[in-house]
């Protein structure tokens, strides 16, 4: 069985870029909103707080709980929140996939499968470039597989 | 052809690339250039802002045309899509639904055809992978999808220019029609400006007035509106099917129609999910029928009628099924609802037909000026539910299920159309058998089966005996 788990890499860059956004957006705010001081302070208070919630906490949270596994016959995903999720798709049941690389994809880990089957979807998020090649040759395997049974 | 073209879509595409707002901006443009009587440098400075955000979206439509490669390869279909190419698919030929292909006018001038990719995944109402390519990326898809007869020679159905005719006639909707018509006239004025708009609605008025002598105007406005709508809807269907055709091939059946945009779609014969043969009370009376599929991919389209056989007679339809589906076994009907309980059926139907001139005695008390235009609302929608419960009577003598090993088949009426549906077990997603409480009281249910496809497709046959509906609901599961 193999366990892949979403790339620390992109923790990081996500975490990054919201406080790089928090921050751009409460600068944009201070400068232009002055004159509306209780607007300013609430955009601003609203921003820090929801990007510290995101970045120390949800993000974390996300990251640590996610795993994706690969058996013989099926694919399957936990994680959640605030509640156990858990999400099991069989390789018999998969049309098709696609995937997703953004640029800079090799620092920023933020590469995607999404798994089309029969009446449904699984999205693999925020694989390094090895996972997704990793990932990309079991789903190949598989599909070749099912056709020759077909 | 060089291989920078090979792997990307026509050069036509980067046109479809561009939005609504490019024409826009282009026309007012051209329109100036002649304004100025082709004064270049005039034109240039006044109108170099349009210019460049026309320049922009240019160079835009440019690069995700540019960005966007494919590959047709002999076991699945690769393509680079998105935004730039970010996303890739992958979809092996096992897995195809349908491949559809479709080419206007303008295509054929240029030598393009667009392609639809349909899986029984994803989208219901996209298609998986859509491509602009020209003819040598058919033939290759063709080929390796194996859509070319390998050992028998293929059997073709091609249906006489009348029965196209009854068929667009029968399967005509008013209503689409008219939405049609007037998104056709709206979106024309926002090009070439109000004129055509203001225009259509005065000839409009203008021919209702002269035709306004006995009939009051309105009612004269209502007849050639809803007429208007169904011819509209009508010449689409008639060009839409003209030259209809299928041909069954090894695994593959292939159905090509179209007079101004051509099309044709391969299907493959292991995921069609069910076959439907519509008729309306006319067409039963008359022995005339119509053979619809369920194969994803196939009537995606919302101006698309998923058909097999267009309209043919009864006896017509059974040998042709013979010899395009032979594998498919009709099942006679082995359960039907008891005579005595018609009542079941016509409930629906009677409350309507009460209802309807109770509301309208209602409103005409209340809102008063108006009884001429609510005694006439009323009485065009109370011919349709007698219609309604006249259809629903004799519904109660066709209502069935039955099974036979690997097919079964369900027949039922929805609305005005009756459907005898005809599916293999292996294609039953769910079956539920439930009771409303009149049912309990009567000791009926009825069964809801779901089918496969990419959308929630499923079918409702009522009103039969609850023991007996057991009964059949066990051996169904037992076969699924």
């Amino acid at each position: 069985m193999k366990r892949i788990r979403p790339s620390v890499g992109a923790l990081y860059f996500l975490q990054i870029f919201l406080a790089l956004l928090a921050f751009g957006i409460s600068l944009i705010s201070v400068l232009y909103l002055r004159r509306f001081r209780l607007l300013m302070y609430i955009i601003v208070g609203v921003v820090c707080s929801l990007a510290f919630l995101f970045d120390l906490i949800l993000l974390p949270l996300y990251f640590s709980r996610t795993l994706y596994s690969f058996d013989k016959n099926a694919i399957s995903k936990k994680g959640g929140l605030f509640y156990n999720k858990k999400q099991l798709m069989k390789f018999s049941s998969v049309q098709y996939y696609t995937t997703v690389k953004t640029p800079l994809s090799e620092l920023t880990s933020l590469n995607f499968v999404i798994i089309h089957a029969l009446g449904g979807r699984v999205v693999l998020n925020y694989l390094s470039a090895k996972e997704l090649s990793a990932v990309e040759n079991i789903l190949s395997e598989n599909l070749k597989g099912n056709e020759v049974e077909q | 052809m060089s291989g920078f073209f090979k792997k990307r879509q026509h050069p036509i595409k980067i046109i479809g690339y561009t939005t609504k707002l490019f024409w826009l901006l282009l026309i007012p443009l051209a329109r100036s250039l002649i304004a100025v009587k082709f004064n270049v440098a005039t034109w240039l400075a006044g109108w170099w802002l349009d210019m460049i955000v026309v320049g922009i979206m240019f160079l835009y439509a440019f690069f995700r045309w540019f960005f966007v490669t494919f590959e047709i390869r002999q076991d699945e279909i690769y393509a680079n899509t998105g935004f730039f190419g970010f996303v890739k698919v992958r979809i092996p030929y096992s897995k195809v639904c349908t491949v559809s292909c479709s080419q206007g006018l303008i295509y054929r001038a240029f030598g393009a055809y667009n392609v639809y990719i349909d899986t029984n995944s994803g989208n219901s109402l996209k298609s998986d992978l859509k491509l602009t390519v020209n003819g040598f990326h058919i033939v290759k898809l063709k080929k390796y999808s194996k859509a070319e007869t390998l050992k028998k020679t293929p059997f073709s159905y091609s249906p006489r220019k009348r029965n196209m005719i009854a068929f667009s006639f029968l399967f005509s909707s008013t209503l689409s029609g008219i939405i049609l018509f007037l998104t056709l006239i709206i979106q024309s004025s926002r090009i070439v400006g109000r004129e055509l708009e203001t225009r259509f609605f005065d000839t409009l008025n203008s021919y209702a007035q002269a035709f306004a002598v006995n009939l009051p105007y309105y009612v004269v406005i209502f007849a050639m509106v809803v007429f208007l709508g169904w011819l509209y809807s009508f010449s689409i269907n008639m060009f839409r099917h003209f030259n209809f055709e299928v041909t069954r091939t090894d695994r593959h059946l292939i159905i090509s129609s179209g007079a101004v945009t051509r099309r044709f779609h391969i299907l493959s014969l292991d995921k069609i999910n069910y076959i439907d043969i519509q008729q309306s009370l006319l067409m039963k009376v008359f022995k005339i029928c119509s053979v619809h599929l369920h194969c994803t991919g196939y009537g995606k389209s919302r101006r698309e009628i998923a058909v097999l056989i267009p309209v043919t007679t009864v006896s017509v339809v059974e040998k042709t099924m013979g010899l395009l589906l032979p594998e498919i076994k009709n099942t006679d009907v082995s359960l039907r609802p008891r005579v005595r309980n018609i009542m079941r059926f016509l409930w629906p139907p009677i409350w309507l037909c009460l209802g309807i001139p109770t509301a309208a005695i209602i409103v005409a008390y209340f809102v008063t000026g108006w009884s001429d235009i609510i005694r006439f609302v009323a009485l065009m929608l109370e011919i349709p539910s007698i219609w309604l419960l006249i259809v629903k009577a004799s519904s109660i003598f066709t209502t069935g299920v039955g099974i036979n090993r690997d097919y079964a088949t369900f027949s039922y009426c929805r609305f005005y159309k009756f459907h005898k549906v005809i599916v293999n077990v292996k294609d039953v997603s769910k079956i539920s058998i439930y009771q409303t409480p009149m049912q309990y009281l009567a000791k009926n249910a009825s069964f809801k089966i779901n089918t496969h496809g990419e959308s929630n497709t499923y079918h409702t046959i009522k009103n039969f005996p609850l023991i007996k509906a057991q009964r059949f609901y066990h051996r169904l599961k037992k076969e699924i």
